[in-house]
């Protein structure tokens, strides 16, 4: 037997075999890929839906089928079946009138075609023969004999068509005769089962059944699903707002609505996530909200990856620890690094609102974040980081150039080495004896520095002369006046209004502030008299801007002895807790920091040289001069020697888009690795981040210690997430009108000069009233009246004081002040406004109640013998008895000044007149509270008129009123004022 | 067995032979001042001396009988059991004659129209400081001698003058029948009330409002007497 060659070099068995194994794996491997491919967390979430969905529904369909009016129904279904039974018994009848309609709707349309067929040969020979015609052809008139015949049938069919219509109708009423009742009824029950047949056709759509069930299951099965599934991916492209991925700005996708099926549904509001409806729906999301989601979608607020339908790839992030636990046992959550603009939690979305809000004073609807804008305002964060926006602001702290004329060296060493020690409210951050300066020689290296900082003030510091007090004060009038007259609206005098308890939590940051932020404006007086000389603070209030001409401190126009009494006042509120020592000169720690200092650019030898060559005096100074520039006191004060030194902070305006890596965190490892988490860190404690740091201490943080509660860090927090690098296009930028952008401005010079501490205006302010309470409970008040009392010996509310007084007016009035309200004590400050500022407000108060600006027409006539007798009339004690309240020039009401009521004679040059009309109808509704009693009912004012006078009309007697009122003053020609007449019986 | 509780038996008894008879009873007492009060202060009058100076005008807000006795102190039950409304015959009055309220404290129904009347012929003002109702400010001038208000839900309202800051009265709004003022001696009765235990509150312009609870027996009264402490 000859050898049989294999003809194949590998062994076919286990070939087969390998096959075999590698055809199940493959088959194995395409059932998962399409598994995998199939199984999206984004579909189950659809499914659920559909089932939350048929829920609402089925419960809606049941409620609805429960309102429909039960026997109302069960009297249509019986007129129903009466109806029908009717009918029945007529079928001849109607079979006959339904067989003779069909007829003539047959006739009808044969007639109709045959009608249309001729029409359109008619229409073609007329134009034949019209062409011949013109051509003067022969046959024309056989084919005008011809187009007449036509015509003439076409009359005839049109005709017979007419009868035929006529006819139809008839027979359509006689069917109608004998179903019209069982018609009628079946469309009264329909009417009244419509919600639950529109229910009912929803709930057939969301949770079909059947074969329509069985459909569907086809449509969205696995490997079929590539067709027209149910189950989609949700998307709004949006080309307005584009997302900048690396240099390349892109169209956002956002998918969110995939999952987030609800968001612009009402009726979901309890439903658990992602199903529930967005809650805010006249903000967001609505399309006739502000903020539509098929403009501006989902991401460009709430961030995160806008094409991701993956809880976790979608970059949610958790609002808190607890929310972080559960998400990671639900959705096996983890921070996605990669994605540079992660979500932000739910309750910091608010941070985005800054990409298109700005140059406004406050963002609409975003109380975090204006609480954050407001303290980085304040705070003044900006001294020493630049941060867009807030260019070009007034440095925040006081001017230092003067120093020497208004305290002494002991108190600022004692304030400067922990200001909150004499002062707890102050914003004035804490910058000495920090946590990174506690090694061995620090403290000592510090006092010289506070020298140093002392003897450079002192030294390049220009004099200010303060001379002689003029007399001497009275110490309780002092205090009635820093009572009553203003003061407290910008300052507070904590020590006299809180507790001691409450204070000292506050000062724990346990508790809130007891006084309101709008009296922080200006510093707390509780400690004053140990601060200031008394020569000083005389000159201070007689005239605050002859010592710092920036200054936002207004004058309240003090008579000297006023001034006088209030500086013996405030010198006697003293701090006699801790004595002032300044620190003792300590020259090896000055020379050692120096020499650190000088060695940093020259050689050790050349620094000692250059040392040797300053005096003991100059060494201090010198000190001073290096710490200044080191911890980047100029960015808040203005300092001799440093008007143009940059400031020394990291910039800010692209915080929000900070990396974290680029953050260091050093040995941190306790708080989450996120921006945010290291924002409110560093504003908690600024230098914890050289913790385990070996440093030289010029190298060290220096960024000081506000201590900051946890509301105020985290609404900073949420300032800087705000600021983010992010371009958004000007066409979805919200921009401010012509008549928005003076509101602003207004609103500028409003927050900038503190008006809210006084006056409530756009929903905010009015803190005095807190004061004015508090001293009247002090005289022995109970609370409940004496803040029942406050409002009325408070400063007016300006809302609609734009609407109410006229422009010139108010410009003469901002320029120079002068009372309005005898009853007032409280005075209002001469600010010392430009004119270009003034102005600004004026036109912004008038554009805030769309007024014309600014000039307008104001009635010079005098009114008519009739009018002018009836508001003579109105005016008397048997009528209105105005001038039992109103002042009258020089004439006075009766009784005390608390009585009183604003000086009519003023009233022409400065009430607008439609306003004064409006005011004695209802002076309620215009300010509400008002001391000014409502004669016109504003139910009833004909029957609440006085009868007698101008037909007791009540229009006609506001507009004599009113005019009446104008002539009053100096004006044109007027009535004599208040000539009493006797009235008409 | 004293007279007391054979008159609670033969109340019960009776209760029980006419199932259904509402039984009720009174709550009567007096609100005493624990401490001296101070003589009313004279008030100034500033204004309109024709009118207002007629009389001389005392600070009423805290008025106190030598037997300690507190006028003008609103004694109600907080917790009625049956849902019965305050009825009057015609429509209370608060009247201002010689610039001060009359009555300075008024109970009324909750809904019902009060009479505001002006004896005086000069210019008043009625304006009201309520917690629960619309505040008005209503001028009353000459040729209006009475106007009409109406405070729909219960309430403790001021009522004040502002032409004549020293006026002031209170309009006590009640939503049920179990209300009594107590008159110059201090004593009050809040009367038919059914058997059963109560919460009641007495409440003064300046001493403010305080409770007590009561158990009311049916058909016979019980006494509640009541304190204030000195402020």
């Amino acid at each position: 037997m000859p050898k049989v060659v294999d003809e194949y070099l590998r062994r076919m068995s286990t070939l087969n075999m390998l096959f075999a194994i590698s055809s199940v794996g493959l088959l194995a491997i395409t059932v998962w890929m399409v598994y995998d491919d199939y199984s999206r967390s984004w579909k189950r979430h659809q499914t659920e839906f559909r089932r939350i969905e048929a829920g609402i529904v089925q419960t809606s369909l049941e409620a609805a089928q429960q309102a429909v009016d039960g026997p109302a129904l069960e009297a249509a279904r019986q007129d129903l079946e009466a109806a029908r039974a009717d009918t029945r018994e007529h079928a001849r009848g109607l079979e006959e009138a339904a067989a003779h309609l069909k007829q003539i709707e047959t006739e009808h349309f044969r007639t109709d075609l045959q009608f249309r067929e001729i029409k359109s040969t008619y229409d073609a020979r007329k134009f034949e023969y019209e062409e011949k015609a013109n051509e003067g052809h022969a046959n024309a008139a056989e084919l005008l004999t011809h187009v007449q015949e036509l015509q003439r049938r076409l009359e005839e069919l049109r005709t017979t068509l007419l009868e035929n219509e006529k006819a139809g109708a008839e027979a359509a009423d006689a069917v109608k005769a004998i179903t019209g009742k069982a018609d009628e009824a079946a469309k009264r029950l329909e009417v009244l089962n419509a919600e639950a047949t529109r229910l009912q056709g929803r709930l057939d759509k969301v949770a079909p059944h059947g074969l329509m069930k069985a459909a569907l299951a086809a449509l969205n099965a696995p490997l079929m699903d590539f067709v027209a599934p149910t189950y989609k991916i949700q998307q709004v492209v949006l080309e307005r707002v584009p997302i900048d991925i690396n240099f390349t700005r892109i169209p956002r996708a956002d998918r969110c609505q995939t999952c987030h099926l609800a968001s612009d549904r009402t009726g979901f509001e309890d439903q658990p996530q992602p199903f529930r409806t967005h809650p805010r729906q006249d903000l967001f999301v609505g399309g006739g909200s502000p903020h539509p989601i098929d403009r501006l979608g989902c991401s460009p607020c709430h961030g995160g990856r806008d094409r991701a339908v993956d809880f976790v790839y979608a970059t949610h992030t958790p609002d808190n620890a607890t929310q972080r636990a559960e998400w990671k046992d639900r959705h096996d959550w983890e921070r996605d690094h990669l994605w540079d603009f992660p979500m932000l939690a739910t309750s910091r979305t608010e941070a985005s609102c800054l990409k298109c809000h700005q140059g406004v004073v406050t963002v609409p609807q975003a109380p975090r974040l204006n609480r954050g804008l407001q303290i980085v305002e304040r705070y003044g964060c900006f001294g020493c980081h630049k941060i867009r926006g807030f260019e070009d602001r007034d440095k925040v702290g006081p001017t230092l150039t003067r120093l020497a004329a208004k305290t002494n060296p002991e108190w600022v060493a004692r304030w400067l080495s922990n200001p909150k020690e004499f002062r707890p409210s102050t914003r004035m951050p804490r910058f000495f004896g920090l946590r990174n300066n506690q090694e061995p020689g620090d403290a000592e290296r510090e006092a010289a520095e506070i020298r140093g900082i002392i003897a450079y003030l002192r030294g390049r510091g220009e004099p200010f002369p303060t001379p002689p007090l003029p007399g001497r004060g009275d110490v309780r009038r002092g205090e009635t006046l820093v009572k009553s007259i203003g003061c407290m609206g910008c300052h507070a005098i904590e020590r006299d209004e809180a507790a001691a308890e409450v204070l000292q939590a506050r000062n724990r940051l346990e508790g809130p502030d007891p006084i309101a932020w709008e009296r922080r404006f200006g510093p707390d007086l509780s400690h004053v008299g140990s601060k200031l000389r008394p020569e000083w603070i005389y000159r201070w209030v007689m005239d605050p801007k002859s010592y710092d001409p920036k200054t936002r401190m207004p004058s309240l126009r003090l008579t000297v002895q006023e001034a006088l009494d209030i500086t013996d006042y405030l010198m006697t509120l003293r701090d006699e807790g801790a004595a002032a020592t300044p620190p003792a000169a300590n020259p090896v720690a000055r020379d050692r920091t120096l020499l650190a200092y000088l060695s940093q650019r020259m050689t050790a030898k050349d620094a000692q040289a250059k040392l040797d060559t300053l005096s003991d005096g100059d060494r201090d100074v010198f000190l001073g001069e290096k710490s200044i520039q080191r911890y980047g006191c100029f960015g808040c004060h203005i300092i001799p020697g440093f008007e143009k030194t940059p400031p020394i902070g990291t910039e800010l305006s692209e915080a929000g888009s900070k990396h974290p890596d680029l953050l260091f965190f050093g040995f941190i490892h306790e708080i989450e690795h996120t921006a945010p988490a290291w924002y409110f860190q560093k504003l908690k404690s600024p230098r914890i981040f050289d913790q385990g740091k070996v440093l030289a201490f010029y190298d060290r943080l220096r960024m000081p210690q506000f201590e900051f509660t946890d509301d105020q860090a985290e609404a900073v927090t949420l300032v800087l997430q705000g600021l983010t690098k992010e371009k958004v296009p000007l066409e979805s930028v919200r921009r401010l009108s012509a008549r928005d952008q003076a509101v602003e401005a207004m609103r500028r010079i409003v927050r900038d000069s503190n008006c809210h501490g006084c006056h409530i205006l756009e929903g905010a302010g009015g803190a005095i009233r807190q004061s004015i309470a508090s001293t009247m409970m002090a005289g022995g008040m109970s609370e409940d009246e004496a803040q029942a009392t406050a409002p009325s010996l408070a400063p007016p509310i300006l809302d609609g004081e734009g609407d109410k007084v006229q422009p010139e007016w108010l410009f003469h009035f901002f320029k120079a002040p002068s009372p309005i309200r005898p009853w007032l004590q409280v005075r209002m400050p001469s600010f010392g406004f430009s004119d270009a500022q003034t102005n600004l407000l004026v036109h912004g108060f008038a554009a805030r109640d769309a007024r014309s600006f600014p000039f307008q027409t104001l009635p010079t006539e005098r009114p008519r013998e009739a009018e002018m007798q009836a508001a003579l009339t109105m005016f008397t004690g048997d009528y209105f008895n105005c001038w039992n309240c109103h002042q009258q020039g020089s004439r006075k009401p009766q009784g005390p000044p608390e009585g009183w009521a604003p000086d009519l004679t003023l009233a022409h040059e400065r009430l607008n007149p439609d306003w004064i009309a409006r005011w004695i109808e209802n002076p309620q509704k215009l300010m509400p509270g008002t001391r000014m009693p409502t004669y016109y009912d504003p139910e009833d004012p004909k029957g609440s008129a006085p009868p007698d006078v101008l037909d007791g009309d009540p229009q006609r007697q506001i507009e004599a009123l009113r005019d009446y009122v104008f002539t009053l003053g100096a004006r044109g020609p007027s009535a004599p004022a208040g000539r009493s007449v006797r009235p008409r019986r | 067995m004293n007279r007391r509780t054979l008159a609670v038996l033969a109340a019960s008894l009776s209760a029980g032979l006419a199932a259904g008879t509402l039984q009720a009873g009174e709550i009567v007492g007096k609100v005493k001042y624990a401490g001296n009060a101070p003589a009313p202060a004279k008030l100034n009058i500033t204004k309109d001396q024709a009118v207002c100076g007629k009389t001389p005008h005392f600070d009423e807000s805290l008025v106190v009988a030598a037997d300690k006795g507190i006028k003008n102190v609103v004694v109600n039950i907080t917790d009625p059991k049956d849902g019965k409304k305050m009825t009057v015959s015609k429509n209370p009055a608060v009247d201002q004659n010689g610039c001060k309220f009359n009555p300075r404290v008024s109970i009324v129904p909750a809904g019902q129209l009060v009479d505001i009347i002006n004896n005086d012929g000069i210019l008043h003002n009625l304006h009201t400081y309520p917690k629960n109702n619309p505040a008005v400010n209503k001028a009353q001038p000459k040729f209006k001698k009475v106007m009409n208000e109406k405070f729909d839900k219960p309430d403790i309202v001021q009522i004040k003058c502002d032409v004549h800051t020293w006026m002031n009265g209170w309009v006590v709004v009640a939503g049920h029948p179990y209300y009594a003022l107590s008159d110059a001696a201090g004593s009050f009765k809040i009367a038919d009330v059914p058997a059963g235990t109560y919460t009641i509150e007495y409440w003064h312009e300046k001493l403010g409002k305080q409770t007590k609870s009561v158990t009311v027996p049916a058909t016979v009264s019980v006494t509640a007497d009541l304190e204030f402490a000195a402020k």
